[in-house]
């Protein structure tokens, strides 16, 4: 016999009924995260247009490329030295083209999502669509870390470097709240490494977001995007790009780094080994991500990531902007 | 903390947030809210993603936001606001950024497990339909005749057409009836 389908789905639902795995939700949990949800949103309406006002200033100051000063929140409350770490932007516009389809941010500037939080967009912005998902833009940007909700990175991340960070975000426009989602977390580092933050957005073809912060020890830093493999239709050389930094915009003097890429451009996200990140210090001294890879065996890393040859082409390039430390 | 390769996604450690200020009234209301419906929630959302796990997740995201909007739901229809929160939060969101929670069917176990786990089996070849739908087929079929909502409702949670929920139903529909073996009205368009 065959069934109707009103049939079909009250079979559909007697064999779910049988057959869902057992889950639960923790009730207090969800009651603190709603709670904590709730009072950001307070929060962030109130203070939406001091903090745009602040920000716009801020903003203008990237603009001419002005160096921040600033002791770095360390763990346990200890502070690193203080350094200048200026940030260096590539070209004069908001968006600059590294190589085909990767894209780098120059500056940040404050905005208003659709549900009234306030933002910061790094002007990158990437287009997915795709036969089975609304075709939507994508704009990359920050968000202040004291006024989003908790459900950063998937994971309700909460953490005590709450006022030490900040988080980046995907606004979806037009006419939608600010994407949470996708959000991720950096936080600053006094150490060798920066933060890294890396996501990939997929519709018909994967769309990368890179989006890190400068380790704040470093003196005079500029950032270096290696890729050990070289870049699609060349050779299979190593190279490199330059990322432009700017400042964080709630005025804490940390650099940040934004880049996306876009299918069909020179980075190939296939290719192995992937790109990794160097923090190239003025003086020469480096640095770059992973533990393996900290401040003390940044130039062995480099070398291995891009070869002796490139290696020293980048030091060279981005480590002699300071004569002497 | 850090990783070394930019292309993989960076995941950190969570810590909990002490809750501010005296909510007696909504806390209770909230808890009892949860205690009646927040096993259908789950199974919504388990429907929708397929892994229990990912499922206790994108109910609890969706439960956080009902909460922070109790006073301004509480006197409507809060089940109403949790379920139409959940199917918004954008299964294909989920999908770009958690490869796993939409899996693809070739990534599903086999069917091949012994007798005694007939229920586990079930499962898996319940989730194994579902994957074959589109993340929109999936969300209407789920809500249109899993939970069991009117094409108007439907409509109105998703944003869409009631044509459209009727058409897309119907197709998922027969994807599913192909997919677990049973014979087609011939009736889809």
């Amino acid at each position: 016999m065959t069934l109707t389908d009103e049939q079909f789905a009250q079979r559909l639902r007697t064999r779910i009924a049988v057959a869902a795995p057992p889950m639960a939700l923790d009730v207090d949990s969800t009651r603190r995260l709603g709670a904590r949800r709730r009072q950001t949103r307070i929060l962030g309406s109130a203070a939406g247009s001091t903090i745009g006002v602040a920000i716009v200033a801020v903003v203008l100051v990237l603009g001419l490329g002005a160096p921040g000063t600033h002791s770095s929140p360390a763990p346990g409350g200890r502070s690193a030295r203080s350094v200048v770490q200026g940030a260096h932007p590539i070209g004069t516009g908001q968006v600059v083209q590294l190589a085909p389809g990767i894209l780098a941010s120059n500056s940040v500037v404050a905005s208003t999502a659709s549900d009234g939080t306030p933002w910061w967009s790094t002007g990158l912005h990437f287009q997915l669509s795709n036969a089975n998902v609304q075709e939507s833009i994508y704009f990359v940007g920050f968000m202040p870390l004291g006024q989003t909700s908790v459900e950063v990175n998937d994971n309700g991340v909460s953490t005590p470097f709450v006022d030490e960070g900040i988080v980046t975000a995907v606004d979806e426009t037009p006419g939608k709240a600010l994407h949470e989602w996708p959000a991720m977390l950096l936080r600053w580092t006094s150490t060798g490494t920066p933060d890294l933050a890396s996501g990939g957005y997929s519709g018909e073809n994967v769309v990368r977001v890179l989006l890190g912060t400068v380790p704040a020890a470093i003196p005079e830093p500029h950032v270096a995007l290696v890729f050990p493999a070289g870049l699609t239709g060349a050779d299979a050389a190593p190279t490199w790009v330059e990322v432009p930094t700017f400042q964080d915009p709630q005025g804490s003097g940390h650099l940040l780094f934004a880049v996306t890429v876009e299918p069909g451009g020179a980075w190939d996200v296939e290719r192995k080994p992937q790109p990794q990140v160097f923090v190239i210090a003025g003086d020469g001294s480096r640095t770059t991500v992973g533990t393996q890879c900290d401040a003390d065996a940044g130039a062995r890393c480099l070398v291995a990531a891009a070869g002796a040859q490139t290696a020293a082409e980048i030091t060279a390039t981005l480590g002699a902007t300071r004569a002497n430390p | 903390m850090s990783e070394a390769d930019v292309g993989v996604d960076v995941v950190r450690e969570t810590a909990e947030v002490v809750p501010s200020g005296p909510r007696l009234g909504r806390d209770a209301e909230f808890a009892a809210f949860m205690a009646e419906h927040g096993t259908e929630l789950l199974r919504t959302a388990w429907l929708l993603v397929g892994d229990p796990h990912q499922a206790e997740e994108l109910a609890q995201a969706a439960l956080v936001r009902t909460y922070a909007a109790w006073d301004r739901i509480r006197s409507d229809d809060p089940l109403r606001y949790a379920r139409r929160v959940l199917a918004n939060l954008r299964v294909d969101t989920w999908r770009r950024r958690r490869r796993e929670v939409l899996s693809a069917p070739e990534a599903m176990p086999e069917g091949s497990a012994p007798r005694t786990q007939d229920r586990v089996d079930d499962r898996d070849q319940l989730v194994r339909a579902l994957a074959l739908l589109t993340p929109r087929q999936r969300r209407i079929v789920v809500l249109r005749h899993l939970v069991g909502l009117t094409d108007a409702d439907v409509a109105a949670d998703l944003g869409v057409s009631v044509g459209t929920v009727k058409s897309t139903a119907s197709r998922g529909l027969a994807t599913l009836r192909a997919a677990l073996g049973e014979p087609s009205t011939g009736s889809e368009r």
